[in-house]
């Protein structure tokens, strides 16, 4: 058959595939069964710091914006529409009438107000607060010298203001994330700490049960202000173990999980299971770091020579094939995501350079890593890499919380860690790991900083992606502090019966009001 | 007897004082810093500070331990940095479910092990023998993840007999092959302890004697040996009975039962002192319990004991 002819024959499938998917109709009901590795750290979105918290938070409560279910594009969710104006520093949204809580009651923007002041308030002792610390008068509210939030004003019942200390031009993007989702005062006051076991919101989903390490229910929000989900109830297992979980989804229990690393082999090679695999890039970034601290690391010529003899593409086959081996900071399929070309792979050139340096013979450092086991395993494959140009590597395991607190200090000379995003936009990386405040590496760059700034303050993404280019080709040259490895992809599968748009690339996106179960195929491989 | 377990419930209080001194400074000389797991990456030196304010852990050393003392006393044991829970409802929540679990491991351990220990003795150097202690050995050297993924591939996934994981509405069918993993290893142990001391009382002169009356083997086994062999086998079986139920964090996580010993596992990755400093309390708690029932069975089983 020519290249022609099967071209022809794809492009007919494909049609063929996308005129019967569009013919399926959603339909209602059923129970959908997942599983979570962990159990939840809590539901209360003042303290929803990591992405398994957020997540379900999303589904119970509402934020004013919300991530598109088919994109990472920001789309109304509470506020139907706002204003902005004063250079970006003035942000009026106006709330959709008639949305209520799971207990009856109507929002009004004195819950937005609420919300936003609890989160500043110093009782509250939220972990959040560094997400809307652009927000005027935070630091009295936190301070305690203020009773809420100066910034936020409520104008009407359905109108409430936000003002700026300075144009931000993301301000849009941080309250998608899961601390800016609005509680009900009656509801927070009534359960006090226990508010986290007994969440009122006005999502989609609303609460019905959590035993704690074992099992979380919920049910659909049949007056959801955007109509119900499609399914009645989503039952979420806690099963820590990854190959207990995908043998209870292999049993039938499950409708969604996925595939362990040691079995994506099994699962990828069955022609029975190809159709409902599916592969996505994650939104994070795994890299080696290199303080300015310590001795070479902080001379470029070292930082340059320790890139080019680690190959990326080399330790992602390696360990991690399904991976991304990575260029730069910016994950694929985010904006900026893999458009630039890396440092290469040239071992001579990297002991050139450290001959150039003052270290012909090499130099010894220490690799902090956490005692995960893919930390350990990277850890390795970098010892002995870099041991091919000279330098002999000590690994200095350690639990993470051990780990991280040393990082944190600026104490580990060189470690391993990665960054997920909190939300699709190159900042939210560049600003994390470039910015000279707070930096863990005594990283100091007044030329990024000054680019950084810049990329706060614009609304445009184009120009935003724009500014992230030359940042990442500002490091480089000057040395860049971190060494690029991979950005990591999930495989999935789903149960032949699910249906609708269930993959999303952000935690927070997904509030499983897209997904449906086809109750004739179930009950036709069920029997 | 009555005074007897008075002064050791005495004793209890010393005990539990240096289980919490010892605790407290484990904790507070130990690096990591639950602030920093609650923030995660985006933590900043003043979030930092204001939330270790917060949460009094920057009080000098003497002032945290004073805290913590008087409001263990009052019978509080304050709740999780991490996710504001209670510990004394968490502890509440996941006892009874590792009571459930260790309880069913030590009867499949008992059943098991001091079976064929006896067996295995009486038929001293037979094939049953050599058998017995084989499967033993093996089961001593059998990881216990390896074995209860095994359990789950042949009896839950192959044959269907059992379901794959959790606690489902609380059915036996859901504690059986957690418990034949958490008691298999003790059932081996103990099959090759029974056996040993078995060994040594039916070459005693009690139960010659007893032979030489013509009483039925089965009965010199049963009733003049079993009691005597009865006697250390329980103190293993009390101190195990103890242990397991300070939890197994790998059965419970293969199987994912929701029990003691994911939770104070996470606590202690977490750095979340109030969880680890309840937990291990309330462990050291039945360690203590459990080792007086042993002392007390004592004189139930031998009558020679007697505790003034």
């Amino acid at each position: 058959m020519s290249n022609k002819v099967l071209m022809m024959a794809l492009v007919l499938v494909m049609v063929v595939s996308v005129a019967l998917f569009a013919a399926e109709q959603p339909q209602y009901g059923g129970t959908l069964f997942r599983e979570n590795n962990t159990d939840w750290d809590t539901l209360d979105p003042a303290y929803c710091s990591g992405f398994d918290a957020g997540d379900m938070a999303v589904k119970i409560f509402d934020g004013l914006v919300r991530f598109d279910y088919y994109s990472n594009e920001i789309r109304p969710n509470l506020a139907k529409n706002w204003e902005v104006s004063n250079n970006n520093q003035t942000f009026i949204f106006h709330l959709r009438p008639g949305v209520k809580f799971h207990n009856g009651r109507e929002l009004t923007a004195a819950d937005v107000k609420y919300s936003f002041d609890r989160l500043y308030d110093p009782a509250t002792a939220s972990p959040g607060t560094w997400v809307y610390d652009m927000i005027v008068g935070t630091e009295q509210a936190l301070d305690g010298k203020s009773d809420g939030l100066a910034g936020v004003q409520v104008l009407d019942d359905y109108t409430v203001s936000f003002e700026l200390k300075y144009p931000f031009g993301l301000f849009l993007t941080h309250l998608t994330l899961p601390y800016g989702l609005i509680v009900p005062r009656e509801e927070v006051e009534r359960w006090g700490d226990r508010f986290s076991q007994n969440p009122v919101g006005t999502g989609p989903w609303k609460f019905v049960e959590w035993r704690h390490d074992e099992r979380l229910v919920l049910e659909a929000n049949e007056d959801y202000w955007e109509g119900r989900p499609y399914l009645d109830k989503v039952v979420y297992r806690v099963i820590p173990h990854a190959l207990t979980r995908i043998a209870e989804f292999e049993a039938g229990n499950l409708d969604y999980t996925a595939v362990p690393q040691e079995e994506l082999k099994r699962w990828t090679n069955n022609p029975e299971w190809q159709p409902y695999l599916h592969q996505m890039a994650e939104l994070s970034t795994y890299y080696l770091a290199l303080n300015s601290d310590f001795e070479p690391l902080n001379q470029p010529r070292i930082r340059k020579a320790i890139a080019l003899a680690l190959d990326s593409e080399q330790i992602t086959r390696a360990l991690f094939p399904q991976y991304i081996p990575a260029d730069d900071a910016i994950p694929a399929g985010m904006p900026g995501g893999l458009s630039q070309t890396g440092p290469g792979y040239d071992p001579e050139k990297a002991k050139e350079l450290m001959a150039e340096a003052g270290y012909p013979d090499g130099f010894a450092m220490e690799i902090w890593t956490s005692s995960g086991e893919n930390s350990v395993r990277v850890g390795g494959v970098l010892q002995a890499l870099l041991k091919r140009v000279g330098i002999e590597v000590r690994l200095v395991k350690n639990d993470w919380s051990v780990f991280f607190a040393t990082v944190k200090k600026g104490k580990a000379p060189a470690y391993y860690l990665s960054w997920w995003a909190d939300y699709a936009d190159p900042y939210n990386f560049l600003d994390a790991l470039y910015a000279s405040e707070g930096s863990r590496i005594n990283y100091k760059n007044a030329i990024i900083d000054k680019m950084l700034e810049e990329m706060a303050r614009t609304t445009s993404v184009e120009a935003r992606v724009e500014i992230s280019k030359k940042i990442i080709e500002v490091a480089r040259q000057q040395g860049d502090p971190y060494v690029w490895l991979f950005h990591t992809s999930s495989t999935t599968v789903k149960q032949p019966w699910i249906k609708g748009e269930i993959h999303h690339q952000m935690y927070d996106a997904d509030k499983l009001v897209t997904w449906w179960i086809d109750q004739e195929i179930k009950a036709e491989l069920t029997k | 007897m009555f005074q007897y377990i008075l002064y050791r419930l005495c004793l209890v209080f010393p005990v539990l004082l240096g289980v919490m001194l010892i605790t407290f400074f484990l904790m507070y000389i130990v690096p990591g810093d639950p602030v920093l797991t609650m923030l995660g990456q985006h933590a900043s030196d003043e979030s930092i500070a204001r939330i270790r304010a917060q949460l009094r852990l920057d009080d000098p050393w003497y002032s945290q331990l004073a805290n913590y003392l008087l409001r263990t006393l009052r019978g509080d044991l304050g709740r999780s940095y991490i996710t504001h829970i209670p510990v004394r409802d968490a502890l509440l929540q996941k006892l009874p479910n590792t009571v459930r679990l260790a309880l069913a491991a030590i009867v499949v351990a008992i059943i098991m092990g001091v079976t064929i220990g006896i067996i295995s003795a009486i038929y001293q150097n037979s094939w049953i023998d050599y058998v017995a202690m084989t499967f033993a050995l093996l089961f001593i050297s059998t990881p216990v993840f390896w074995f209860g993924m095994l359990l789950v591939f042949f009896f839950a996934m192959r044959l269907g007999w059992f379901p794959i994981s959790g606690m489902g509405d609380g059915g036996w069918q859901y504690l059986f092959l957690p418990a034949i993993t958490l008691g298999s290893r003790f059932a081996a142990f103990l099959a090759r302890y029974t056996r040993s001391v078995m060994l040594e009382i039916i070459r005693d002169d009690y139960i010659r004697t007893a032979r030489a009356k013509g009483v039925k083997e089965s009965m010199v086994v049963l009733k003049h040996a079993l009691k005597n062999v009865m006697i250390p086998v329980i103190t293993v079986i009390g101190l195990n009975l103890a242990s397991l139920l300070n939890g197994s964090v790998l059965t419970e996580s293969i199987f994912a039962w929701p029990g003691f010993g994911r939770y104070m596992v996470a606590a202690i990755q977490k750095r979340d002192f109030q969880v680890i400093a309840g937990s291990v309390l309330v462990g050291a708690v039945i360690f203590i319990f459990f080792n007086l029932i042993v002392d007390l069975l004592y004189v139930a089983l031998d009558p020679r004991i007697k505790y003034e």
